[in-house]
C-alpha cells in the first residue's frame, strides 16, 4: 500500500519533470524562438546591470559634448545635451522593461480576480462586472490611459497603472469563459461539498486549470504595452524629460532630423526590436501551450 | 433583427452613459484648481470666489453632473480651461480630420491586409507566406510615430519629395498638395492595420481550409478556384468584419500619434494639449464623444456581421 503511493508522487513527479521538457522543446523548436529569447536575455540584462555596464551617467549634462559623433568613448555618440546615447539607451530598456511587465501583471492579477468572482458568484456580481467592462472597452484603449494619466500621474509605477487598465476586461472575458464552463466539473463540486469555501475553490481548483490562455495573453501583452509607453512618452505625456525612456529620447531626436536623425530613429530600433523578440517568444509560448499545436487534442 | 438593433442601442446607451459618469467624477478628484487654470496663480480672494461661483464649483456634484449632462445632451461641453473657447467649437473642427484620416485608412488596409491575407493563406507554407507573415508580423511591432519619423527623414527631408508637416483640406491648397499631405500619415496609419488584417484573414481561412465542407466541395470534384471564392472566401472572410470596429477604434485613438508627426490638428493633438494642461471641459468632452463614436462603429459592425452570417441569429445572442 505504502509502496503504491510512493511510486505515485514518484510517478506524478516523472511525469510532470516531462511536461515541463516537452513545453520547453515545442516552445524552443524554432530557432526564431531561441534567437528571440537571447535577445530578450540582452536586453533584460542591459537594464539590470545599467549602471555597471556604462561609466556614463544617463542625466548629467555636458555642454561642450553635445552632438559629439560616434567614437571610442561615446560609441553612440552625444544628445544635444551632451548626455552619452547608449547610456540613455540601457537606461531606457530598463524603464520599458518595468512598465511592460509590471502594467501585465496588475492587470491579470486585477482581471483574474475580478473574472472569477464573475464567473464563480454569477447574478448581480456577474452582471455589474461584465457591464463596468464593457464599457471600458468601448473606450479606445489609448483615449483611457490619456484620461488616466490626469488623474493619476505620470511616474514609471502610474504608467504601469494607467496601461494596466484597459487591458483588465480582456482577462476578466477571458477567464471567466474558462471559468464558466470548469465551474460545473466534478472536481469543484467535490471540493464544495467538502465545505471548502468559495475563494479556495476558485484559487486552488478553477484557477489552475484555466490558467492556460491567461499565461499566453500575458506574454502577448506585453510587446503592446510597451508600445503604448513609448508612444505616449514620445507625445509627452508619459515618462517626463530628465528620465531616459525610449520614447522621450525619439522624441527629443524629433527636433534634430535634419543634422542627426540617428537621435529619432536608434531609440526606435530598440522599440521594435524588443517588441519582435516579446511577440516571437510569446508566438513560442501559445505553440507550446495550445494542446491542438502540441499534438495531443 | 429590428429587435436585436433596439437591444445594441439600449445598450450602448447604458455604456455611454456609465463611461459619462465615471469621467465626470474621475476628472473632479484631480488634483489641479480650476480656477487657478483659468484665471492665473495670482488672484485675489474676490476674484478667486467669483469665477468658483461662475464655475458653479459651489454646487454639489450631483447637481454638476446633472447639469454637466443636460448641457452635454445639447452639445454645451462648457468652455475649455486652456483655449478659453466653447469645447464643442474646439472639438468640431478637429473631428473630421481625425475620422476622414482614420477612415481612409481602414479604406486602404482592409483590401490590402484582406488581398495579402488570402495569398498566405492558399500559399500556406511557401517562401511567399513566410516572407508575407514575417513582414506582417514585424509591421505590427514597430511604433507607429517611429515610422512617421522614419518617412519624414527619408521623404521630407532627405529627398524632398512630400511635404514634411501640415494638413490642409483641398479646398485650402489644392488637390495635389493635399494628397501629398495625406500620403505619409496614411503609411503611417495603415502599415499596422494591413499587418493585422493580414493576419486574422490568414488565421480564418486557414479555420476554413480545415474545414469537412471544403473537403467535402473538393473531393465533389469541384473546381479549385470555385472552391477558394465560393466555400474559403465567404467563410473566411466573415470573422473580418468583426474586428472592423475594433481596428476603427483602436485608430481614432491611435492616431494621435501620427498626428503629433506631422503637425496636424485633429483630435488626438487636441488632447495631448488638453492632458498636459489639466483643461478638464475638454478632456470629459473627448472622451465622451470618441466613446461614442467608436460604440457607433461597434454596433456597425455587430449588424453587419447578422447580416452577413446567417447562423449568428438572435438566439445565439440572447445567451450573451
Amino acid at each position: 500500500m505504502n509502496n503504491t503511493s510512493v511510486s505515485n508522487t514518484y510517478d506524478k513527479k516523472l511525469a510532470r519533470r516531462e511536461r515541463v521538457r516537452k513545453f520547453l522543446r515545442t516552445m524552443f523548436g524554432r530557432k526564431v524562438v531561441i534567437a528571440a529569447a537571447v535577445m530578450l536575455f540582452i536586453f533584460i540584462f542591459i537594464a539590470v546591470f545599467a549602471s555597471v555596464l556604462t561609466p556614463y551617467d544617463p542625466n548629467i549634462t555636458s555642454p561642450y559634448q553635445a552632438f559629439e559623433a560616434p567614437s571610442s568613448a561615446h560609441w553612440l555618440g552625444c544628445d544635444e545635451f551632451g548626455r552619452d546615447v547608449l547610456t540613455r539607451l540601457f537606461y531606457g530598456a530598463r524603464v520599458s522593461l518595468i512598465v511592460g511587465v509590471l502594467a501585465v501583471i496588475i492587470a491579470c492579477v486585477i482581471g483574474v480576480f475580478l473574472g472569477l468572482c464573475a464567473a464563480y458568484f454569477g447574478g448581480v456580481v456577474d452582471v455589474i462586472i461584465m457591464r463596468c467592462s464593457e464599457a471600458l472597452m468601448s473606450i479606445p484603449r489609448i483615449m483611457v490611459s490619456i484620461a488616466l494619466i490626469v488623474i493619476i500621474g505620470s511616474s514609471i509605477t502610474d504608467l504601469a497603472i494607467i496601461l494596466a487598465i484597459p487591458t483588465i476586461p480582456g482577462y476578466i472575458r477571458m477567464i471567466r469563459g474558462q471559468a464558466l464552463s470548469l465551474k460545473n466539473s466534478d472536481y469543484v463540486k467535490a471540493a464544495e461539498m467538502q465545505g471548502a469555501n468559495s475563494l479556495y475553490v476558485m484559487l486552488t481548483q478553477i484557477l489552475p486549470n484555466a490558467i492556460s490562455p491567461i499565461i499566453v495573453m500575458m506574454t502577448q501583452q506585453v510587446g503592446t504595452t510597451i508600445l503604448m509607453e513609448s508612444g505616449l512618452s514620445y507625445v509627452g505625456i508619459g515618462i517626463k524629460i530628465p528620465i531616459a525612456s525610449w520614447g522621450t529620447m525619439i522624441s527629443n531626436g524629433k527636433n534634430y532630423l535634419i543634422t542627426q536623425p540617428m537621435l529619432a530613429i536608434i531609440p526606435g530600433i530598440c522599440v521594435a526590436l524588443l517588441v519582435i523578440c516579446l511577440n516571437v517568444l510569446g508566438d513560442g509560448v501559445r505553440d507550446a501551450m495550445d494542446p491542438r499545436l502540441r499534438g495531443e487534442a | 433583427m429590428g429587435k436585436y438593433i433596439i437591444k445594441r442601442i439600449l445598450q450602448m446607451l447604458v455604456v455611454v452613459i456609465l463611461v459619462a459618469v465615471v469621467t465626470f467624477f474621475l476628472t473632479d478628484m484631480l488634483p489641479s484648481d480650476p480656477v487657478y487654470l483659468i484665471g492665473g496663480d495670482e488672484l485675489t480672494t474676490e476674484e478667486y470666489d467669483y469665477i468658483y461661483h461662475q464655475l458653479g464649483l459651489d454646487k454639489p456634484l450631483a447637481e454638476r453632473f446633472v447639469i454637466w449632462a443636460r448641457n452635454a445632451l445639447h452639445g454645451d461641453f462648457g468652455r475649455s480651461y486652456t483655449y478659453h473657447k466653447d469645447v464643442w467649437e474646439l472639438i468640431s473642427a478637429r473631428i473630421p480630420v481625425t475620422l476622414y484620416l482614420s477612415i481612409l485608412s481602414l479604406i486602404i488596409s482592409v483590401p490590402l491586409g484582406v488581398l495579402f491575407g488570402m495569398i498566405t493563406a492558399l500559399k500556406r507554407g511557401t517562401k511567399t507566406d513566410s516572407i508575407i507573415t514575417l513582414l506582417a508580423n514585424v509591421c505590427s511591432c514597430l511604433p507607429q510615430f517611429w515610422i512617421g519619423i522614419c518617412l519624414l527623414v527619408v521623404f521630407g527631408l532627405k529627398l524632398r519629395l512630400l511635404p514634411s508637416v501640415g494638413f490642409h483640406w483641398p479646398g485650402e491648397v489644392g488637390i495635389v498638395q493635399h494628397i501629398k499631405e495625406l500620403i505619409m500619415p496614411l503609411i503611417c496609419l495603415s502599415l499596422g492595420g494591413v499587418a493585422s488584417f493580414t493576419r486574422q484573414t490568414r488565421s480564418s481561412m486557414l479555420e476554413v481550409i480545415r474545414q469537412d465542407f471544403v473537403r467535402t466541395a473538393h473531393s465533389k470534384g469541384i473546381k479549385e478556384r470555385f472552391v477558394t471564392f465560393r466555400h474559403i472566401m465567404r467563410n473566411g472572410l466573415i470573422p473580418i468584419i468583426t474586428i472592423l470596429g475594433n481596428r476603427l477604434a483602436y485608430m481614432i485613438g491611435g492616431s494621435m500619434f501620427v498626428e503629433n508627426v506631422f503637425s496636424i490638428p485633429g483630435m488626438g493633438t487636441l488632447m495631448v494639449k488638453s492632458v498636459s494642461c489639466s483643461d478638464i471641459p475638454t478632456i470629459q468632452a473627448l472622451v465622451l464623444l470618441t466613446t461614442m463614436v467608436s460604440c457607433m462603429a461597434y454596433l456597425l459592425t455587430d449588424i453587419l456581421y447578422v447580416i452577413v452570417d446567417p447562423r449568428i441569429s438572435l438566439t445565439s445572442d440572447s445567451k450573451k
